[in-house]
C-alpha cells in the first residue's frame, strides 16, 4: 500500500500540469484558511461614501482591486469568498463520494433486487440535470452553506454509485473474493473488508474530478440567488450576480470574482486530471463521467 | 428498429413515473405549501379560518394517493396551475417562452457539435502533436470557467469595448416580425425577411457561443477517446494497407465506428445546455425560461418553479431517449435481439 501511495505521488509530482494544479489550490486554500490575516479590510461592511452612479472607484493602493458596488473592499471579498467555494466544493463532494459508495457498495455487492431498484432509482436521478437536483433541493432546504452543499453532494451521488458498482461486480469474480468466502468471511465482511478498498480508485479519481463541478454548481446556484443564504455575504457565485449593473462602469466587480472562481476550478481540474493518469485509472474516462457541470 | 424504439418507450414508463412520484413529494414538500402562499399574497381575514377553506378549494385535506391520482390528472392535461404573482396560466408563459430556450440551445448545440467532433478527430489523428497537446489544454481552461462568467467576458468585450454586437434581448426592439414558429432565426427565414434575419444572428451569437463552449470542450475530449479506440482496430490497419484514401478512411471506416457512441453521449450534453441555458439567459436578457426561473426564486413563486423543474426535466428524459434511437439507428450492435 506504502509503496502504492509512493508511487502515486511520484508520477503525480512528475506531471507538470498536476503539479500546477496542486500549487493552485494549495494557494487557495491558504488563503481561505489566513483570510482574517490576508484581507486588508471588513468584508462585509463598506463605505458609500465613493460610490456615485456609474462610478466605482478601481483598484488603487489603498484598495488593490477596488470597491464594490456597495463600497466594500472587493479584495477582501475574494479572499473571504475562496472560504465558501472550497468548503462547498470539498464538503459535497465527501457527501456524495459517502452516500453512492454506500450505495453502489450495496447494490454491486449483494446483486439481485436490491442491485436493480438501487441502480434504477440512480438512472432516474442521473435523468434530471444536477443543476435542476440542486434548484429542488435549495428550494425545499431555503438557502444556505448546508442545504447548498447537501443539494450537490446528493447530486453527485449517482455517479459515484454507479462507478462503485461497476468496480465491485467487476471484483466480484476475483479468486481472492472466492477465497475469503471460503475462509468463512461474510458477506458484509468480504464487502467492507475486500470489496471495498479495492474499487475505490476510480471512485478517488472521480471525486477529484468532481470538486471543480461542484464549485461551479454553487456558484451557478448562488448566481440564481439560491445560494448561502444572506446576499450580503462575499460567495463568489453571487458577487457574479452584481454582472448587468457592473458591465458598463466598474467590470472590475464582476472580474475579479470570477477570475477567482476559474483559477480555484482550474486547479481542481488539472489535479484530477493527473490523479486519473497516475492512478492508471482507465476505468474512468470522461465518457463514464458524465457531462460538464454549468 | 421497431424493437428498439418500443422497449426504450416501455422502460420510459417506470422512469416517468418515478420522477412523477418525487416531483410530487418536492411539490408537497415545499415550505408552507401553497395555502400560506396564497394567504401572503392576499393578506386577509381570519388566516387559520382561510388556510382550511384554501386547503378544502385546492383538494389538500384529501389522501395523499389522492392528492397524487389529482396531480397526475393535472399533469397529463398540462395544466400546470398559475403564477402566485401574476396570476397568468403557468403553462402559456412557458409556452411562450419555450421557443427562445430551445432557439439558443440549439445554437450552442450546432456550434459545439460541429466543432467539437471535428476538433477531437483530428486531436486522436495528431496524437501527442501540437493540436492535441493544444486542443487539450483549451478544453481543461473551457470547463473551468461557469457559463454566466464567459457571458459577462463576451459582452465586455464585444459590446461595451467594441460595440460589435448588441449584448441584450433577441431582436432590436424596434423591428417588427411575423412568428410562425418562435425561433425568430427560423421565423425570419420563412418569412424571407433578410434584415431580420441578420438582427437576430447578431443577437444570438454571443449567448450560443457563450453557452457552446463548455459542450464543445466536453465533446471534442469525448470524440477523441472514441477515435483513438477505433484506430487501435485491426480492420482500420487493414483498410489502409488496402490503399484507400485516407479521407475514405477517415468517414467510412474511424468515424463510421467512433461516432454512434458519442451520439448517446451528446443527448447527455442536453442536460448541461438547458441548466446553462438558464444562467446564460440571465447574462443576456434573453426572454425564455431562464429569467421566468430566476423572477420565481425571487418572488417564491412555486407553481411557476414546478412548471419550469417539470418542463426540463421532462425535455432531458425524451433528448436522452432520442439519442438512444440514433445510436441504435447508427450502430446495429447496440439493438436488442
Amino acid at each position: 500500500m506504502r509503496a502504492r501511495l509512493a508511487r502515486v505521488a511520484r508520477r503525480l509530482g512528475g506531471n507538470r500540469a498536476a503539479l500546477a494544479g496542486g500549487v493552485i489550490v494549495g494557494l487557495f486554500v491558504v488563503v481561505a484558511v489566513l483570510a482574517p490575516l490576508l484581507a486588508p479590510h471588513s468584508p462585509i461592511t463598506g463605505d458609500l461614501g465613493p460610490i456615485r452612479p456609474g462610478v466605482v472607484p478601481g483598484p488603487s493602493a489603498h484598495h488593490p482591486l477596488g470597491l464594490d458596488l456597495q463600497g466594500r473592499d472587493l479584495l477582501s471579498r475574494v479572499v473571504y469568498g475562496a472560504r465558501y467555494s472550497l468548503l462547498i466544493g470539498v464538503a459535497s463532494v465527501a457527501l456524495g463520494v459517502a452516500l453512492g459508495v454506500v450505495v453502489g457498495a450495496l447494490a454491486g455487492g449483494l446483486g439481485g433486487w436490491v442491485d436493480s431498484v438501487l441502480m434504477r432509482a440512480m438512472d432516474a436521478m442521473l435523468a434530471i440535470p444536477g443543476l435542476i437536483v440542486a434548484i429542488g433541493l435549495v428550494t425545499l432546504l431555503g438557502p444556505s452553506v448546508l442545504s447548498v452543499t447537501v443539494a450537490i453532494g446528493t447530486g453527485g451521488m449517482p455517479l459515484v454509485a454507479r462507478l462503485m458498482r461497476g468496480a465491485i461486480v467487476s471484483q466480484r469474480p476475483r479468486e481472492y473474493v472466492a477465497a475469503a468466502r471460503a475462509l468463512g468471511a461474510s458477506r458484509a465482511r468480504v464487502i467492507v473488508h475486500h470489496l471495498l478498498p479495492n474499487s475505490l480508485s476510480p471512485v478517488l479519481v472521480a471525486a477529484s474530478l468532481a470538486v471543480g463541478g461542484a464549485i461551479l454548481e454553487a456558484a451557478g446556484l448562488s448566481f440564481l440567488g439560491l445560494g448561502v443564504g444572506d446576499p450580503s455575504l462575499p460567495e463568489w457565485g453571487r458577487m457574479l450576480a452584481d454582472s448587468p449593473r457592473a458591465l458598463q462602469s466598474s467590470p472590475h466587480v464582476v472580474l475579479f470574482p470570477g477570475l477567482a472562481l476559474v483559477l480555484t476550478v482550474l486547479g481542481f481540474n488539472l489535479l484530477g486530471d493527473g490523479l486519473r493518469e497516475a492512478l492508471d485509472a482507465r476505468l474512468v474516462d470522461p465518457l463514464r463521467l458524465g457531462p460538464p457541470k454549468a | 428498429m421497431r424493437a428498439l424504439v418500443l422497449r426504450r418507450l416501455l422502460q420510459l414508463i417506470p422512469l416517468l413515473l418515478g420522477l412523477s412520484i418525487v416531483l410530487f413529494a418536492w411539490v408537497r414538500a415545499l415550505p408552507g405549501g401553497p395555502a400560506t402562499a396564497l394567504l401572503n399574497s392576499d393578506q386577509q381575514g381570519n388566516a387559520a379560518a382561510s388556510a382550511a377553506e384554501i386547503d378544502r378549494l385546492y383538494g389538500l385535506d384529501q389522501p395523499l394517493y389522492r392528492q397524487y391520482v389529482t396531480y397526475l390528472d393535472r399533469l397529463v392535461h398540462l395544466d400546470l396551475g398559475q403564477s402566485i404573482t401574476t396570476r397568468q396560466s403557468v403553462a402559456s408563459e412557458i409556452r411562450r417562452r419555450l421557443p427562445a430556450t430551445v432557439e439558443l440551445a440549439g445554437a450552442a448545440f450546432a456550434i459545439a457539435a460541429g466543432i467539437g467532433v471535428p476538433a477531437g478527430y483530428l486531436a486522436a489523428r495528431h496524437r501527442r502533436q501540437w493540436f492535441d497537446h493544444g486542443s487539450l489544454a483549451a478544453s481543461v481552461v473551457a470547463l473551468s470557467v461557469p457559463v454566466f462568467f464567459l457571458g459577462f467576458l463576451l459582452k465586455y468585450l464585444f459590446v461595451v469595448r467594441l460595440g460589435w454586437l448588441p449584448g441584450v434581448g433577441r431582436l432590436d426592439v424596434t423591428r417588427e416580425i411575423s412568428h410562425p414558429t418562435g425561433l425568430y432565426v427560423l421565423d425570419a427565414v420563412l418569412t424571407r425577411d433578410g434584415p431580420t434575419l441578420v438582427d437576430a444572428l447578431r443577437h444570438l451569437v454571443l449567448p450560443a457561443v457563450a453557452l457552446g463552449v463548455v459542450p464543445l470542450a466536453y465533446i471534442a475530449r469525448i470524440t477523441r477517446a472514441a477515435v483513438l479506440e477505433v484506430l487501435e482496430e485491426d480492420y482500420v490497419r487493414a483498410a489502409m494497407a488496402f490503399g484507400l484514401r485516407p479521407l475514405t478512411v477517415a468517414w467510412k471506416v474511424v468515424l463510421r465506428n467512433a461516432l454512434p457512441p458519442v451520439t448517446s453521449v451528446l443527448g447527455l450534453t442536453v442536460g448541461s445546455l438547458l441548466s446553462g441555458a438558464v444562467l446564460v439567459e440571465i447574462v443576456f436578457a434573453w426572454g425564455g425560461m431562464g429569467s421566468y426561473l430566476q423572477q420565481a426564486i425571487a418572488d417564491r413563486d412555486y407553481p411557476v418553479l414546478q412548471g419550469v423543474v417539470l418542463l426540463l426535466t421532462a425535455m432531458v428524459v425524451v433528448v436522452n431517449l432520442t439519442a438512444e434511437v440514433v445510436h441504435g439507428v447508427l450502430d446495429p450492435r447496440v439493438r436488442p435481439e
